[in-house]
C-alpha cells in the first residue's frame, strides 16, 4: 500500500492529543496522527516507550487523560472496549483454556448472539483462513504456541472488526515460526483488507511488514514513515539507531559551498554534502551517519567509490551470506562497522589485516 | 476387649496423653478427675501434709474417662458417678477400698456407700452428691404451676422448658413423673411409659443443657423458664441476682445424684498417698467447704448432719418428704434401654 | 553417560523423600481407619467384643429410621452449609483478588485468618450471644422498635446450626476461591470484554467457569468435615439438631455399641464420598483445563 495515496483518503482512525498519565509518569505525550483503511501500521518502540499503551486506548482498555480517538468517523470517547469496532491479538494470546477451539473462535459471535448455523460456519471459515481447519474439538490447552496464536487471530477476525490491534503477537514465537508467521500475517491482513495495527519492539518485524511505522520514544511519536524511508532517512539519531544498525561519525562544520555543507568527518577526512542530507540542518551536536552496507572494502582495484580511507579490522562476524566487519579508521580510535555480501569479497579479510575502506558522500546523513 | 481399634487407640492416644498430661505437681499422687475438681478447699488437709498438692489430669465426661483408662491412661484415683460405678469395675479398672485406711469409714453415707459393696468389698468411697429438681423463674413462672412435673409436658410451656442432656437426669424425671421412685426395681413396662412421657416432653424442650452455666444462661435470660436442674443451678443464680428457685417438693417428688472417689487398679504410683487424699476430703473442713461453696451434698453424712437442716434447706439438700429418687446402679440391660430410647427422643422418633 | 542410572538414583531418592510422610499418613491414616473397618464387623454386648464376622452393624446402620433421618439431616445441613459458605465466601475471594492492590492482598488473606486466633468453643459460643434469646440480633431488634417479643427461632435449630459452621468454614472456602482467581490471566478478562462481552457476560463466560476449581475445593472442603461435626449441633442445635456424629459418639460412648458406632462413620464416610464423587463427575470439565 502505497502512502501517497492513502494521505488524501479518509482516515479510519484519527488520533488527537492523546495524553496519559499513570500518576507523575507521562506514558503518552499529547499523540496526534492518522491511520488509514486498509493500512498495516506499526507502532515501534523499546519496552516503556508507550507504544502498548496507545494500542489499549484505541482499544478501550486504558482511557486517555485528554484527547481524541476517532474510529471511522465515531467518537470513541465513553465507548467501552466491547463495544468499539475493534478487535485484538493479545501478546499471550488470552485463547481461553475451558475452551475448545471452536468455543474460543466462536466466542464472539456468540456474544453477539448469532445464531447457530452461523456461527458455524463462521468459525469454519474462519479457522480455514488461518490453516487450522477441523480443529474445533481439540481443547485449547492441546495447542502449540504458534496454533494459539492463529486461534487468537481467528477469533477476532471471526468478527470482521474495523481494525485489527495485534500487541506484539509474535514475541513468544521462536524464530522461525515468527519468521513464518510474518509472512502469513502480511498475507492475510492483505487478502481480508482490515486495517491492522502491530505493537512491536523488534525493527526487523516493523520492517518487513508494515506499510508505515510510528517510531515511539519515551510517549512520544518520533518518525511515522514507510520502511523505506524510515531505514533510507531516519530523522534523528535515535531513531536511526533503534532502525538497522548507523555508524555514527563526529562531524565538524567547515562551512558552505551554495546549499551544500562542507564539512570534517571524523576518520573520513574533509568532504561536501548536499543539503538534503541533512534533512534537519545542522546543530552544534549533529553527527554523521553512514549504514555498514555503504561502506565498501576494497578487494578489487576496479570497484571505484568517491572516497577512500584506510583502516586495520578488528573483528569479523560471518553471517553465511554476509559479514560483518568491525575496522578502526586510520589515524582515529573510532572504529565502524562494515557490511559486506561474502559474494563481493574477492580474498580472505582476517582480523589484524590493513584494508582499504570505500565511501560515498551521498551516502552520509547528518543526524542531530 | 483387646481390639486392634483400641489398640491403636493406645498406641497413639497413650503416647499423646502421656506426654501432654496432667499439671504438674506432686507426681506421687495422680488424681483423674472432673474438671474444676482441683479446688484446695476439698482437700487441704492434703496440701498441710504433703506441703504440694496432688497432680490432677481432667475429663470432661465419664464416658471419655472410661475410654481414656481402658487404653491404658494412668492414674492413682478417679471420681465417677454412680451410674459408672458398675461399668469400671466390670471392666476390671477399679482397686477395693481398703476401709480401715479410711478415718471416718463410720461417718460415710450408709446408702451410698453399701450401693456399691460388691462381694463383699467397697468400690466407691461416696463423696459428693446433689439433687436434680424442678428449677424456675420465679418472677415468671405462678406458684400453682409448678406443683407437679406435668408441668414439662404443660403446652403452656412449649419452648420454654430445658432438660438436662444426660440420660440419668432425664429418665430420673420421666420416672417420677410416671410414679417410679425408685428405678432398681424398673420394669420394661415402668420404661416405656416413662419414654412415652419423655416423648411428649421433648415437644416442649428448649433445649438439652449441657453444662450449669449454659442452663444459668437460658434461665437468666428468660428463654427457658422451667428446667429439670442440678441444685446448684439455682444456688449460683440467687447468688447473681436472678430470682430462679428449686422445688423439690412437687408431688412427683425428685432426684439425687451421687459420685465419689475410686482407687484405680493401674494406678502409677502405691496407694500411700491415696488414702491421705480420701481422709483430707473427709474433714469437717471440706464438708463445710462444699456446701458453702459448691452447693453439694458430702458423703461425710455425720458433718452434714451437723451443719443443721437450716443450711441445707437452703442449698436444696435437706430431706423431704416426697418421693426420692436416687440415681443408684440399675440393672444395665435397661440402662441401656434408656440410653438408645434417650437418644431417639432427642432426634424427634 | 547412562541415563537409566540416573533415573534409577533419582527414583531411589524420591522413594527415600517420599516414604516418611507416607508411613506417617499410613500410621495416622490407613492403621486406625483399618481398625474402624474390622470393628464395623464385630459385636459388642456391654464390656465384651464378639469378633465373629457379621453385617448386621450395617444392616442397622442403613434400615434403622433413625439413623437414616439423622444421616438426611446430616447431608441437608452440610449441603446447605456448603452452599451457604461459597455463596459467601465467593464476593470475598473476588474482592481480594480483584480489588485489592496487590501490596495489601497477603494483609487480607491474614486478616481472614483471624477468626482461627480464638477456640472453635469460644466461636460457637459468640453466635449463642449474637443469636441469643437476649442477644445481638433480638436486642437491637426490640431496640429499635421492629419486634416486641425475642425472636426463637434464631437459636437451638437446624439453622443456627448452619450459620455457626459457615462462619466457621468460610476462611477455608475463600481461600481456593481466591487461589483460582488470582491464577485467571488478566487478559483473558480483557479477551472478553473485547469480543463484546459486558461486565455481567464476561464474568458468566469466563471469570465464572475458570474459578470453578476453586470452587469445586471449596465445595469438598467444607462438605466433607461439615458432616462430621458434633460440636455444633449440640452446643446450637437445640432438641432437634442432632446429627450423625452424635449419634456415632454415643454409640461408641454411652450405648456400649462401639461396632454400630463404627458402621456408622463408615457408612458416613461411604455417603460422603460418593456425593463427593458424584459431583467432581458433574464438574469433571473444569478439573481439566489445568492441565
Amino acid at each position: 500500500m502505497n502512502q501517497e495515496t492513502n494521505s488524501e483518503a479518509k482516515p479510519i482512525i484519527r488520533i488527537e492529543s492523546i495524553l496519559k498519565n499513570y500518576g507523575a509518569i507521562e506514558a503518552l505525550k499529547s499523540i496526534s496522527f492518522n491511520i488509514y483503511q486498509g493500512e498495516f501500521l506499526t507502532l515501534l518502540g523499546p519496552s516503556g516507550c508507550g507504544k502498548t499503551t496507545l494500542l489499549r486506548v484505541i482499544a478501550g482498555f486504558e482511557i486517555p487523560n485528554s484527547g481524541l480517538v476517532e474510529i471511522d468517523g465515531n467518537n470513541m470517547e465513553g465507548i467501552p472496549a466491547n463495544q468499539r469496532p475493534t478487535n485484538m491479538v493479545f501478546q499471550s494470546y488470552a485463547v481461553f483454556p475451558h475452551m475448545t477451539v471452536g468455543e474460543n473462535v466462536a466466542y464472539g459471535l456468540k456474544a453477539r448472539k448469532a445464531d447457530k448455523q452461523t456461527i458455524s460456519e463462521e468459525v469454519n471459515k474462519a479457522l480455514a483462513m488461518v490453516g487450522m481447519e477441523g480443529f474445533n474439538d481439540r481443547p485449547s490447552t492441546a495447542l502449540s504456541g504458534g496454533q494459539r496464536q492463529r486461534v487468537a487471530l481467528a477469533r477476532a477476525l471471526i468478527l470482521k472488526p474495523k481494525v485489527l490491534l495485534l500487541d506484539e503477537p509474535l514475541s513468544a514465537l521462536d524464530k522461525r515460526l515468527r519468521e513464518q508467521m510474518q509472512s502469513e500475517l502480511r498475507q492475510l491482513q492483505r487478502s481480508v483488507g482490515i486495517t491492522f495495527i502491530l505493537v512491536t519492539h523488534d525493527q526487523e518485524e516493523a520492517l518487513t511488514m508494515s506499510d508505515r511505522i510510528a517510531v515511539m520514544f519515551d510517549g512520544k511519536i518520533e518518525q511515522l514513515a514507510s520502511p523505506q524511508e524510515l531505514y533510507k532517512r531516519p530523522t534523528n539519531i535515535q531513531v536511526a539507531n533503534f532502525v538497522g544498525t548507523m555508524n555514527f561519525l563526529g562531524l565538524d562544520l567547515i562551512g558552505q559551498k551554495g546549499t551544500d555543507f562542507v564539512v570534517e568527518i571524523e576518520g573520513l577526512g574533509k568532504t561536501t554534502l548536499p543539503m538534503d542530507q541533512a534533512p534537519l540542518g545542522y546543530q552544534s551536536n549533529s553527527m554523521a551517519g553512514i549504514r555498514p552496507e555503504m561502506f565498501t572494502i576494497i578487494t578489487n582495484k576496479s570497484q571505484s567509490k568517491t572516497k577512500v580511507v584506510k583502516g586495520r579490522i578488528v573483528e569479523t562476524q560471518y553471517f553465511g551470506d554476509m559479514t560483518y566487519f568491525d575496522a578502526n579508521l586510520e589515524g582515529t580510535d573510532k572504529v565502524v562497522t562494515i557490511s559486506m555480501r561474502n559474494s563481493d569479497i574477492s580474498f580472505e579479510i582476517n582480523i589484524g589485516n590493513d584494508v582499504e575502506i570505500g565511501w560515498n558522500p551521498n551516502s552520509i546523513l547528518v543526524l542531530s | 476387649m483387646r481390639t486392634l481399634f483400641l489398640v491403636s487407640i493406645g498406641l497413639f492416644g497413650g503416647f499423646w496423653l502421656g506426654t501432654t498430661a496432667t499439671y504438674a505437681a506432686d507426681e506421687e499422687l495422680v488424681i483423674f478427675d472432673w474438671s474444676a475438681y482441683n479446688d484446695p478447699g476439698f482437700y487441704q488437709g492434703y496440701i498441710e501434709q504433703h506441703g504440694d498438692e496432688p497432680t490432677f489430669s481432667f475429663f470432661g465426661e465419664e464416658e471419655e474417662a472410661f475410654q481414656k483408662l481402658r487404653v491404658g491412661f494412668e492414674a492413682d484415683i478417679s471420681h465417677p458417678c454412680s451410674q459408672s460405678v458398675s461399668k469400671w469395675h466390670e471392666a476390671g479398672l477399679l482397686d477395693p477400698l481398703q476401709i480401715d485406711r479410711i478415718e471416718r469409714w463410720d461417718q460415710v453415707n450408709e446408702t451410698m456407700k453399701e450401693a456399691f459393696k460388691i462381694d463383699g468389698e467397697y468400690y466407691l468411697l461416696p463423696a459428693d452428691w446433689g439433687t436434680t429438681a424442678l428449677a424456675y423463674r420465679a418472677d415468671l413462672v405462678p406458684e400453682e404451676d409448678i406443683q407437679s412435673l406435668q408441668v414439662f409436658v404443660d403446652p403452656k410451656y412449649a419452648g420454654k422448658v430445658s432438660i438436662a442432656d444426660n440420660v440419668d437426669d432425664a429418665y430420673a424425671l420421666a420416672y417420677l413423673a410416671t410414679g417410679v421412685s425408685d428405678w432398681t426395681t424398673v420394669t420394661e413396662s415402668d420404661l416405656e411409659r416413662a419414654s412415652a412421657w419423655l416423648r411428649e416432653a421433648h415437644k416442649n424442650v428448649r433445649d438439652y443443657w449441657q453444662d450449669g452455666a449454659g442452663l444459668s444462661q437460658l434461665m437468666a435470660s428468660g428463654e427457658v423458664l422451667i428446667a429439670w436442674a442440678w441444685n446448684e443451678t439455682p444456688v449460683v443464680m440467687q447468688s447473681e441476682g436472678h430470682d430462679v428457685r428449686m422445688n423439690r417438693l412437687t408431688k412427683e417428688g425428685s432426684s439425687t445424684w451421687f459420685c465419689g472417689y475410686v482407687d484405680l487398679a493401674n494406678g502409677p504410683n502405691d496407694d500411700s498417698k491415696v488414702y491421705d487424699f480420701f481422709n483430707a476430703w473427709f474433714e469437717p473442713r471440706s464438708v463445710e467447704y462444699i456446701v458453702n461453696e459448691w452447693g453439694y451434698g458430702h458423703g461425710n453424712q455425720a458433718e452434714m448432719d451437723k451443719l443443721g437442716s437450716d443450711i441445707l434447706v437452703e442449698m436444696g439438700l435437706g430431706p423431704i418428704n416426697v418421693p426420692v429418687l436416687a440415681q443408684k446402679p440399675m440393672n444395665h440391660t435397661i440402662r441401656e434401654q434408656m440410653i438408645a430410647e434417650f437418644e431417639l427422643i432427642k432426634a424427634g422418633f | 553417560m547412562n541415563f537409566s542410572f540416573i533415573q534409577k538414583i533419582r527414583g531411589e531418592s524420591g522413594l527415600i523423600l517420599v516414604s516418611p510422610p507416607f508411613f506417617y499418613a499410613l500410621l495416622l491414616l490407613a492403621f486406625p481407619l483399618m481398625g474402624v473397618f474390622a470393628l464395623s464387623f464385630w459385636t459388642q454386648d456391654y464390656l465384651e467384643l464378639n469378633r465373629d464376622f457379621t453385617l448386621d452393624n450395617y444392616r442397622e446402620a442403613w434400615t434403622g429410621a433413625i439413623y437414616q433421618a439423622l444421616m438426611l439431616r446430616s447431608l441437608k445441613i452440610s449441603i446447605l452449609v456448603t452452599l451457604l459458605t461459597v455463596v459467601l465466601a465467593f464476593p470475598v475471594a473476588y474482592y481480594i483478588s480483584f480489588h485489592v492492590s496487590p501490596k495489601k492482598k497477603p494483609l487480607w488473606i491474614f486478616l481472614i485468618t483471624i477468626p482461627f486466633w480464638t477456640s472453635y468453643l469460644i466461636r460457637i459460643f459468640l453466635w449463642k450471644v449474637i443469636l441469643g434469646f437476649n442477644g445481638v440480633i433480638n436486642g437491637s431488634l426490640i431496640g429499635i422498635g421492629l419486634i416486641d417479643e425475642p425472636l426463637k427461632f434464631l437459636l437451638f435449630n437446624q439453622g443456627a446450626i448452619v450459620v455457626t459452621l459457615s462462619h466457621a468454614w468460610i476462611p477455608f472456602a475463600i481461600l481456593p476461591i481466591y487461589v483460582a482467581l488470582e491464577k485467571i490471566d488478566r487478559s483473558l478478562l480483557e479477551a472478553s470484554e473485547d469480543l463484546g462481552d459486558g461486565p455481567v457476560r464476561r464474568f458468566m463466560r469466563v471469570t465464572l467457569p475458570l474459578a470453578m476449581p476453586g470452587i469445586i475445593a471449596a465445595t469438598l472442603i467444607v462438605f466433607i468435615p461439615t458432616i462430621g461435626d458434633y460440636v455444633t449441633p449440640k452446643l446450637v442445635g437445640g432438641p432437634n439438631g442432632l446429627l450423625i456424629a452424635n449419634m456415632i459418639e454415643v454409640q461408641f460412648k454411652k450405648a456400649n455399641n462401639a461396632p454400630l458406632g463404627a458402621a456408622l462413620a463408615l457408612s458416613a464416610m461411604f455417603v460422603v464420598s460418593t456425593i463427593a464423587m458424584v459431583f467432581l463427575w458433574f464438574n469433571r470439565k473444569y478439573l481439566k483445563q489445568g492441565q
